[in-house]
């Protein structure tokens, strides 16, 4: 930032003999030599260099930043210096006149990533698209749209969504609140701005202005690489250089033509169930276990029994049975339940035992950490046609859920809250996966991880069936040695990865093959890697606990607002332990007692009270209290209960 | 001595009974009617064997065979691509899958059914 010269290592020797940048520069420039090592050394002597070797063992060049400069800013005349284009709105908007806004794409930016197989896979954000953008606009111009030119737009011709008994009745709605099993059929339309039309699928994305779409940029690219073909829909040909961000008096119009868009989550609603748990932060000063008496689990005894009360680490070292009829496995070294060691018992080193917090209000569902994961941990993309059949392979997923002031199934709202959730395998001390799996490829380990041998996988999919989170990805075909778009030709194709693939492949990590199933790890390479860089900087010492913070997950060390925290639980001063010991820790279902390691914070809404959408609750808590809540029409105790009240009734 | 004059008393107890019951006649069935000769017989079983097996017969053949052929290439594209054929996908894990499963174990089952209710009827086994 200071201009502070730095040494630029090649990555990599050049792929295909192509030219790098110094190259190039330097065959523009008309220099006589262009070796770009030779080039470096040149500039360095000529920046009054010495010692090159020096140079690059410091990493910089010693004096070479700018020189600074004494600068005054006259703030009183700033207000005139600010250019304000006034955008000249002729009527006021409405169906017939729509104002575009024209967006970065999630997926390419302005184009440049149209043929990067992970971006393009990465689930939009907000939309949950994949491989594809598309007009979006907002609940109340679709159905204004839909009464204007007759075509349906909204999903909900299912059987179970028709004009059923049940729904006559009442108590089976239209919901529209789902897609078809991530195959969206999306309505085509046509978008006319300046006499120039695009025509392009309609995504209907709740939260949006009443009239106006947005239109991401950077997709539809005619000449791209072999992945980026024919992905997407061009939105440049509308824009001008009057109208970079956006226009007005634009013309929709749909047609009756649709359009598979791969839709990733094809349910938006919580249904009010405390999956995404949230409050305002003036409730959890007045309240703050209000977290934990939320959800199913508030309503059942505990699941830990008696042993509710020992702490985080213990706890997790000994997975105390508590109500449950089943034997729990212990991560203790020794096994307490073989007398054999007893009184040797500080003979062995104490297991760490791993386990992830989420913070949900710094989750900004920004999706890196499903990318972070992919080039970790080799995940292959699968292209359009196999995420349309709800086979992406990305270990890690964000879940987006919308929720709305009304709890309401039979429309989309208009005006919602968001919520984001991080959902990636919570490796349960009691796994459902591992009890089933007939050979035993999934297993528990005394690190409290649930693995996987893939050597031992069969591929009878009992694991993915009985996953709660259905965080389970199973190799259908041979995606690392088959290309995108080749996967039913079985043997009449290439059968090889190609080159560079291999090259992008971390070589710490298996490449599954047809048939297996996989699932996150916690990176466990790089648990595997730092224990063993622990024990030789231990030697003869055995002080082989690796310290807080030397393992980071994948998706952790790419978390740009830190909302993912990894560490040892049992130890009680771990950054993890903290997070897990707040009050607004919990478990997704953790009714279940599947005791999962990966547990949420949950997120606390601070609205203003003198802003005009000022709420009491977050959406998604009203939702909650509505129908599974104290303010539900099922439940007769009062709000005021604690956990104590509820052992001194038991006692009555 | 014992046995046989006992058997004896139960041959004349028996004849007693039929004289008593008088059961009716079994006129034995004629193995080939219409008074049809060996030669008519030889040339009805023999013909099967021994005359040109007929057009229609290699193309009901050729029907089947092709039909029983869409088992083998079914299984050939199943190994040779993934089971991904099937149409499963996550969390729909078990689709085609359980179905075919299913179906035979069905089977299977009925067979041990009924076989299992004749057994503990004492049936007799016709094989």
């Amino acid at each position: 930032m200071d201009g502070v010269l730095v040494p630029v290592q090649p990555m990599i020797e050049p792929l295909f003999a192509s030219f790098n940048d110094l190259e190039v520069l330097a065959l523009l420039a008309g220099v006589d030599t262009t070796d770009p090592y030779k080039i470096v050394q040149q500039t360095f002597k000529d920046l009054g260099g010495r010692d090159f070797s020096k140079f690059l063992s410091d990493g910089l060049l010693v004096d070479s930043a700018y020189p600074a400069v004494a600068t005054t800013l006259d703030f009183a005349s700033l207000p005139s210096l600010i250019n304000v284009d006034e955008i000249e709105v002729r009527d006021a908007l409405s169906v017939g006149n729509v104002e575009t806004r024209f967006t970065a794409n999630s997926h390419a930016l302005d184009g440049r990533f149209a043929n990067n197989g992970w971006m393009l896979e990465c689930p939009d954000p907000m939309t949950k698209l994949t491989w594809d953008n598309a007009i979006l606009i907002s609940p109340r111009l679709a159905k204004e749209l839909e009464a204007r030119d007759g075509i349906q737009i909204f999903p909900g011709k299912s059987v179970l969504n028709g004009p059923t008994f049940e729904a006559a009745k009442g108590t089976l709605q239209r919901n529209k609140a789902e897609f078809n099993r991530g195959k969206e059929m999306a309505v085509v339309a046509e978008l006319t701005l300046n006499g120039r039309t695009v025509e392009a699928p309609i995504h209907v994305l709740p939260g949006l202005a009443n009239y106006t779409v947005q239109l991401p940029l950077g997709l539809g690219r005619k000449v791209v690489g072999r992945v980026g073909q024919g992905v997407g829909f061009d939105f440049y040909g509308l824009r001008e250089s009057t109208s970079l961000g956006c226009a007005v008096n634009a013309a929709i119009k749909l047609t009756d033509k649709t359009y598979r868009l791969a839709n990733t989550q094809e349910h938006w609603s919580m249904e009010g169930r405390a999956i995404v748990r949230e409050g305002t932060a003036a409730y959890f000063a007045k309240k703050p276990k209000f977290v934990q008496k939320m959800g199913v689990e508030s309503h059942a005894p505990k699941n830990y029994g008696k042993y509710d009360e020992k702490s985080l680490a213990e706890k997790s070292l000994n997975n105390y049975r508590g109500n449950s009829a089943y034997e729990h496995p212990t991560f203790n070294e020794p096994d307490p339940n073989v007398k054999v060691w007893d009184g040797n018992e500080d003979k062995f080193p104490k297991i760490q035992q791993w386990g992830m917090a989420i913070d949900l209000n710094s989750c900004t569902g920004c999706s890196a950490c499903v990318v972070a994961c992919q080039s970790e941990n080799n995940i292959p993309i699968v292209g359009k046609d196999q995420t349309l059949r709800g086979r992406e392979m990305h270990w890690m997923r964000i879940d987006r859920y919308f929720s709305a002031e009304q709890y309401e199934q039979a429309a989309v709202p208009e005006d919602v809250q968001v919520s984001f959730m991080g959902m990636l395998c919570q490796h349960c001390e009691n796994a459902p996966c591992e009890s089933v799996c007939p050979v035993n490829a999934t297993v528990h380990d005394r690190q409290g991880l649930n693995t996987m041998a893939y050597n031992r996988c069969v591929g009878t999919r009992y694991c993915a069936n009985n996953c709660p989170f259905k965080v389970r990805r199973f190799n259908f075909f041979d995606w690392n040695k088959r290309q995108v778009g080749e996967f039913y030709k079985g043997p009449f194709c290439n059968v090889d990865e190609p080159e560079l693939q291999k090259m992008q492949k971390n070589p710490n990590v298996t490449v599954r093959m047809r048939g297996v199933m996989e699932k996150c790890t916690f990176c466990v390479q790089r648990i595997e890697s730092a224990k063993i860089e622990q024990k030789r900087l231990a030697g003869a010492s055995g002080a082989i606990q690796i310290k807080d913070g030397t393992i980071q997950t994948a998706c952790q060390q790419v978390c740009p607002t830190e909302a993912i925290a990894f560490g040892d639980i049992s130890d009680p001063h771990s950054e993890v332990s903290k997070m897990k010991q707040s009050d607004l820790n919990y478990s997704v279902l953790g009714y279940l007692n599947v005791r999962a390691r990966t547990t949420y914070l949950a997120r606390l809404r601070n609205p203003n009270k003198k802003m005009p959408d000022y709420y009491e609750k977050p959406y998604a808590y009203a939702q909650y209290d509505a129908r599974y809540g104290h303010g539900s029409a099922g439940a007769s105790h009062s709000h005021e209960h604690t956990a104590h009240d509820h052992k001194a009734s038991a006692a009555h | 001595m014992a046995t046989i004059s006992k058997e004896s008393s139960m041959d004349s107890t028996q004849a007693a009974l039929l004289a008593k019951v008088q059961p009716a006649e079994l006129v034995e069935q004629p193995l080939v009617t219409n008074q049809r000769d060996f030669n008519w017989v030889t040339d009805k079983i023999c013909r099967v064997v021994e005359t040109p097996t007929p057009t229609w017969w290699w193309v009901c053949m050729a029907v089947a065979l092709l039909t029983a052929a869409f088992t083998g290439l079914g299984l050939l594209w199943l190994v040779s691509t993934g089971v991904g054929v099937w149409g499963l996908a996550n969390p729909i894990n078990w689709g085609w899958a359980i179905v075919n499963f299913v179906f035979w174990i069905g089977i299977g089952h009925a067979g041990t059914l009924i076989s299992a209710v004749l057994c503990l009827l004492k049936q007799g086994w016709r094989t």
